[in-house]
C-alpha cells in the first residue's frame, strides 16, 4: 500500500488486493457492504460516475446538518479505480481530490454576504 | 475565517510559495520579491489574497508593511488533508476484512 499527497490538493492511495475486481466492486457498491467499511457518518457520498468493475467516482462532502459553520466544511471528489492484476487480484487506486476547490454553494454565498469584512479584505 | 478562502488562496503555486516564505519569518514585500521571478505588484496581490483568507497578517512600521503567516489560518486545510491521509490506508484495512467475510 502506498499513499502520497500531490499538488497540495490530492491524496492518492494505492493497494493490491487478493480478490478479483468483481468482488471488490461489490464491496464498493452494495449498500450493506459499503456501510460496513467506507463512508463515515459525517460524510455525504453520492455516485457521480460508475463503470462496473473499473471506476467509481463519488462526491465526498460534509453533511450540511453536521457542519459547525463553514470552518469544517469539505467538498471533495473520490475516485476508485480498479484494475485486474496478473495474479487475478485487484489493484485499487483511490484518488481523493478537490481540497482546494472553490465552493459556490448557497450557504457559502449567504455566509460571505453576512461577513462584509472578510469580503472587503478578500477583494482588497 | 472561511475555509474556502484558505483553499482558494493556496491553490496557486506562487501564492503557496509566498505563504511558505512568510511562514519561516516576517518579511516585507521587497524582501519577498527577491525570492520570486514575478513583479512586486504581483507579490502584493498574492499577499492581499492570503490576508483575505486569514492566512497572513500585516504589521505596519512607518512606510513599511511586514507580513507573516497567521498560524491559525492554515489549520483547516492541514486538518482535512492530514485526516484523509490517515483515513484511506485505515479504510483499506477495513475493506480487506470485508472482502474476507464475503462470498467468493
Amino acid at each position: 500500500m502506498s499513499s502520497e499527497t500531490k499538488a497540495d490538493d490530492t491524496i492518492i492511495t494505492e493497494c493490491d488486493l487478493e480478490d478479483r475486481p468483481g468482488k471488490v466492486w461489490r464491496a464498493l457498491t452494495e449498500p450493506d457492504l459499503v456501510a460496513s467499511w467506507l463512508v463515515p457518518e459525517d460524510v455525504d457520498c453520492q455516485v457521480m460516475e460508475a463503470e462496473p468493475e473499473r471506476l467509481l467516482r463519488c462526491s465526498w462532502r460534509s453533511r450540511s446538518d453536521e457542519c459547525d459553520g463553514l470552518g469544517d466544511r469539505l467538498d471533495t471528489v473520490v475516485t476508485f479505480e480498479l484494475s485486474e492484476t496478473e495474479r487475478g487480484g485487484t489493484h485499487l487506486r483511490i484518488v481523493h481530490e478537490g481540497f482546494a476547490t472553490v465552493m459556490q454553494s448557497p450557504a457559502i454565498v449567504h455566509a460571505a454576504n453576512d461577513n462584509s469584512e472578510t469580503m472587503m479584505r478578500a477583494a482588497a | 475565517m472561511i475555509e474556502t478562502e484558505v483553499f482558494r488562496a493556496l491553490a496557486d503555486p506562487t501564492r503557496r510559495a509566498v505563504f511558505e516564505r512568510v511562514m519561516a519569518r516576517e518579511m516585507n514585500v521587497t524582501e519577498l520579491k527577491g525570492h520570486f521571478a514575478v513583479s512586486q505588484p504581483a507579490i502584493s496581490q498574492h499577499l492581499a489574497a492570503l490576508k483575505g483568507a486569514g492566512l497572513v497578517s500585516e504589521r505596519r512600521e512607518g512606510r513599511f508593511a511586514y507580513y507573516r503567516a497567521d498560524p491559525k489560518g492554515i489549520v483547516p486545510l492541514i486538518s482535512w488533508i492530514e485526516r484523509y491521509r490517515a483515513f484511506w490506508p485505515e479504510r483499506i484495512g477495513k475493506l480487506k476484512d470485508v472482502l474476507k467475510g464475503m462470498d467468493p
